[in-house]
Parts: C-alpha cells; structure tokens; sequence
C-alpha cells in the first residue's frame, strides 16, 4: 500500500439501531501521518464510527477502509495494521500488565527478544514498570495508561483512541497527549474526544461530528480562519449601539455583536482591524476605554458548528 | 494460528488463575474421592438407620466396585454435566460483559479462532479434568474393593464425555447467541431436561444423545449397547453446535 493511500477513507458511512440514526451518511478522510481529531459532543456518533472502523460494528450502508483494506471484507487485514483502544477497556483482572501486553503481542505472533523488549519498552511508556499489582486493583487512569501501551504493541499504521484522555488526571493527560504528539509523522493517529484543548494541542487536522454527519474537517488554523473569522477584539466604549451600527457592512470584518458592555468583532486579518477600529471610534466621537484581540478558539468554532448543524430525526440518541 | 495458540494458552492460564480450577476440575476430583467411600458405606448407613426403627428389616446387598462406579457416572451425569452448563454459558458472555473481548478481536484473532479457542480450550480442560477424577475414582475403588470393571468404567466415562463436549459446544453457542451467561444456562439446562425425559422413549433414546445418559450403566453391567446412533448423532450435533456459534459470533455487533 503507497504512502499516498489514505490511512482512513469513509464514504456515505450510515448506522441505524432500528429507528435510531447513530451515523447518517458519514464522509472523510484521513491523510497518513496525520494526529486526526475527531470531534463532537456526547452522542454525535463518534463511538460507533470508530467500532465500525475497528471491524467491532456493521455499517448500514456505505463504506470504510483502513490504509485501503476494506473494513468488513478484509477486517482481519485491518486487524493486523491497526491499534485500537475503546472508551473503557475491559481488561482480563486476573492478569499483569505485563502478563495483558505479553498476550497482546502474542496475538500479533510477537515472539521472544522483541516481544520483550517491546513489552518492557510499552511499560515504562505507560508508567507501569515494577507494578505487579493485577489490573483489578488498577485505577481507571492506569487502565488507560495500558489501554494505550496494548495498542501500540504492534507499532500499528494507524493507532485508534476513543476518548483517550477522559479518565486521566491532568498529569497523565499531559503525558498521553504528549506521547500522541510524539507519534505525528511515525503513525497516524485518529482519535475521538470532545475536549477540545486536547485537539488543540496536539490535532493537525480535524473534522467534526454532529447529528450522525461530519460537519466539517480541515486543518485548525484554517478552521479558525474560516469559520471563526480568525480573530476576535472585544472594544469598549461609551456608546456600544452606536459603534455596532457604525461598522455595519465594513469590509474587514466578518462580523459584529452587541454583548453586554462590549462590542465583539471577528475578523480575518488582526492588522486591519487594529488599523481601521481606532480611525472608527474616533470618527464617531467615541472614548475608547479598553480594546482586546484574542485568536478564535476551536472551542466557539466547534460550539458554532455543532449548533448549526442539521440534526437528522432520531440522531443522537442511544448507544452511538 | 498463531494467535489460536495464544488465546487458547490464555485460556488455560485463566483456569489455573481463577475460580474456574475449582468448579469443574474440584467437582470432578471431589466426586472422585466420594463415589466408593460412599459406595462401600451407604450398605452400613441403612442398616443402622434400620436397626432404630423396630420390626424394619432392610436387605442390602454386599457393595461392591461396580457401585463405585455407578455413583460416579450417576454424579458425572447429573452433578457434572449441570456444572459444565453453568459455567460454560460464561464462555464468550463474559468476555462480552467484562469488554475484553473487544481488545482480543481487534487484533489478529479471528470471531471464527474466538470460538474455536472457547471449545476446544472447554473440552481440553474437561477431559483432563475427566480423566483425573475418573483415576482419583478407579484408585480409591480398588483400594475399598477390587480391581474389577475398570475397562468398562473407562468406556463409560468416554461416552460421558462425548456427551459432555456436546453440552460444551451447545453451551458456547448459547452464550455467543444470547451474550448473557444467565439466559445461555436457563437454555442449556432446559436441553439436559429434555435429553433426560427422552431417555423414558426407547425410540427416541436410541436414536439421539439420550442413549449416551444410560449406556455407561448398561456397559457396567456387562449388556451389550448399541451406541452408533447416540455417539453418532452426539458428535454431529456437537460440530453442528460449533458451526453455529461461528456463524452467530461472526454476525454480532460488540
């Protein structure tokens, strides 16, 4: 399989549960290489594209393929090239961790030196070396932590995490996000979550999923420029109402509202605006008490673009 | 293949790790040791609970090693055979509920060497199992009585445990078909009730599993059995019973 070929591609991707849509029509893409975030807010479907991805689920109707194997009909092709950790692992409480990660790659038909080494490698990533405790005993964050390494011991083309980061503290969180950085370029990392810090720190790419649909995916920077306008200035002055309707239709701004005391602009290009607000609110006699620029976080793209989005009958809800 | 072996030594692992030693192999050893105890002083307990009722006469006959013999096979058929349901109905249930069945299945471990790995890590373990507790059995009869109708004993235990691989491979299939350990068991023993009231139809017992459930006494007893149509129809049923746990499993959304 080339390089070009991508590690994910689904095409018109639908999940029903009897009347309950959990994907309707999904579509995307994911380059190689790429620390792909998958976002969307609790029962967007976001589960269930990655249980599908995983051979776990049958779609409806559509298609996906992993670095180009299709998921249904070459699921054990698939199974060889991937890693795949599930919101809540479920591991065997009798074992070790290293007793779980030495299973793990035995499936893999791992054997011997290499199978030791990445064993012990897989340990110290996850923070468990010397633990002899069985996993019942463990911590959900430890859990988690193994949940990752198991995934990883096959050194997988395409390292699948469902809400990675949702039972760790913020060390561990930090930790983990960091390690899924470190992967960018060596793997390619296709993760669901709807923390968007997370995404921001480490994602290059994402799309997001809501009402079953991808509403949209692209890289960050240029999901800020395009939906959020890119930056946003915050102005106070005396007369808010008066400043709002002075800046109606200004050709450098891609919006502007009346919040409380504020008046909160978007705008591409934070030159311009900073050029052109002043010469405004001093043409308008205005006193300008505080101006303030911020970028636009993923945060109010994402919370514009899920509001917006059309929500199918019946979406959202159920297991997805 | 290679991760066949792996999940099957898994699963070998986790019966020495767990309460699964003691269940089947602990039932099979304990009724092993207690069949000719019981056997050489059950004569002994009914003559004294005759003796404190006046005028009550009981006749026992000398016990002897085929009494032994009986009681284990009557335990393997009733005792044994219900604990194999019960615990097998877990066989692919509770990898579901515990959710470890989705970190083995996304790697190269096939839903079709899922299944096989269960029934044949199962039978192993029964056999062996068997087998121990049919030696512990022979052991302690011979020291209580004699040497007699080992032979016979061991054909009866092996019929046994055709029968019991049967109730193996159904009950793994009810447990990859319902999920639910409770729900796989409520049916498997609905199956073992039947298979005993069949065993009141001569038509019917001599041409299903059913005939496996009295042949082993009619070995001991030195009578001739025809057991092509009972082993035959045990053994088909049993691969058809794997068939369709595969078939089932492969289906499944997890």
């Amino acid at each position: 399989m080339s390089d070009e070929t991508p590690a994910v591609v689904i095409d018109g991707l639908a999940k029903r549960y009897g009347d309950v849509v959990a994907l309707d029509g999904v579509d995307l893409t994911v380059p190689q290489g790429s620390v792909f975030g998958f976002l969307g807010p609790n029962g967007a479907g976001k589960t269930t594209t990655l249980r599908i991805l995983a051979g776990l689920a049958r779609p409806t109707s559509g298609r996906a393929a992993v670095l180009g194997h299709d998921v249904v009909a070459r699921a054990d092709t698939v199974h060889g090239l991937i890693g795949y950790l599930p919101d809540v692992p479920g591991f065997y409480k009798w074992m070790t961790a290293e007793n779980f990660l030495t299973l793990s790659g035995r499936l893999f038909g791992l054997e011997g030196a290499v199978l030791r080494e990445r064993v012990t490698a897989l340990l110290d990533l996850a923070g468990l070396t010397g633990v002899t405790t069985r996993v019942g005993g463990y911590s959900r964050g430890m859990k988690q932590r193994l949940g990752v390494a198991q995934a990883l011991i096959n050194a997988p083309r395409l390292l699948m995490l469902d809400e990675p980061t949702s039972a760790l503290d913020p060390i561990g969180r930090r930790e983990l996000l960091e390690m899924i950085a470190g992967l960018a370029g060596r793997t390619t990392v296709f993760f669901s979550t709807h923390i968007l810090a997370d995404v921001e720190r480490v994602c290059d790419t994402v799309a997001i999923l809501a009402g079953g649909r991808v509403v949209v995916q692209a890289g960050i920077d240029e999901l800020k420029a395009r939906h959020g306008g890119g930056h946003r200035i915050t102005v106070d002055v005396d007369r808010p109402d008066q400043l709002v309707e002075a800046l109606q239709g200004a050709a450098w701004l891609a919006s502007v509202a009346h919040e409380g005391r504020d008046v909160v602009l978007e705008a591409p290009d934070l030159e311009t605006a900073f050029r052109e607000l002043p010469a405004v609110v001093a043409a308008q006699g205005l006193a300008l008490r505080r101006l303030e620029a911020a970028e636009v976080s993923l945060e109010e793209v994402f919370v514009d673009l899920v509001q917006g989005a059309a929500v199918p009958a019946g979406a959202g809800r159920g297991t997805t | 293949m290679t991760a066949f072996r792996a999940f099957v030594a898994k699963e070998f692992r986790e019966t020495r790790k767990t309460w699964r030693l003691w269940v089947v192999p602990g039932v099979l050893v304990f009724l092993g040791l207690t069949s000719p105890v019981l056997a050489a002083v059950t004569p002994a307990l009914l003559r004294a609970t005759a003796g404190q009722s006046p005028g009550v006469v009981i006749e026992v006959p000398t016990p002897v090693a085929r009494d032994a013999y009986v009681q284990f096979l009557g335990d393997l058929m009733q005792i044994v055979l219900l604990v194999v349901i019960i615990t097998t109905g877990a066989a692919v249930a509770a990898e579901r509920r515990a959710g470890t069945d989705v970190l083995m299945l996304t790697k190269p471990l096939t839903r079709d060497a899922f299944i096989l790995a269960k029934t044949v890590s199962g039978v192993m373990l029964l056999a062996v199992a068997t087998a121990i507790g049919a030696a512990v059995c022979v052991v302690g009869t011979v020291l209580l009585f004699d040497a007699s109708h080992v032979a016979a004993f061991a054909a009866s235990v092996g019929l046994w445990l055709a029968l019991a691989t049967m109730f193996t491979a159904l009950m793994v299939l009810l447990s990859a078909a319902t999920l639910r350990q409770g729900s796989a068991a409520g049916a498997g023993v609905t199956v073992w009730v039947a298979l005993f009231a069949m065993t009141a139809f001569p038509l019917l017992r001599d041409h299903s599993p059913a005939g496996l459930m009295a042949a082993g006494d009619e070995l001991l007893m030195g009578r001739d059995v025809a057991l092509a149509w009972p082993l035959g129809t045990t053994l088909a049923i049993a691969a058809l019973c794997v068939a369709g746990a595969v078939a089932v499993f492969r289906r499944k959304e997890l």
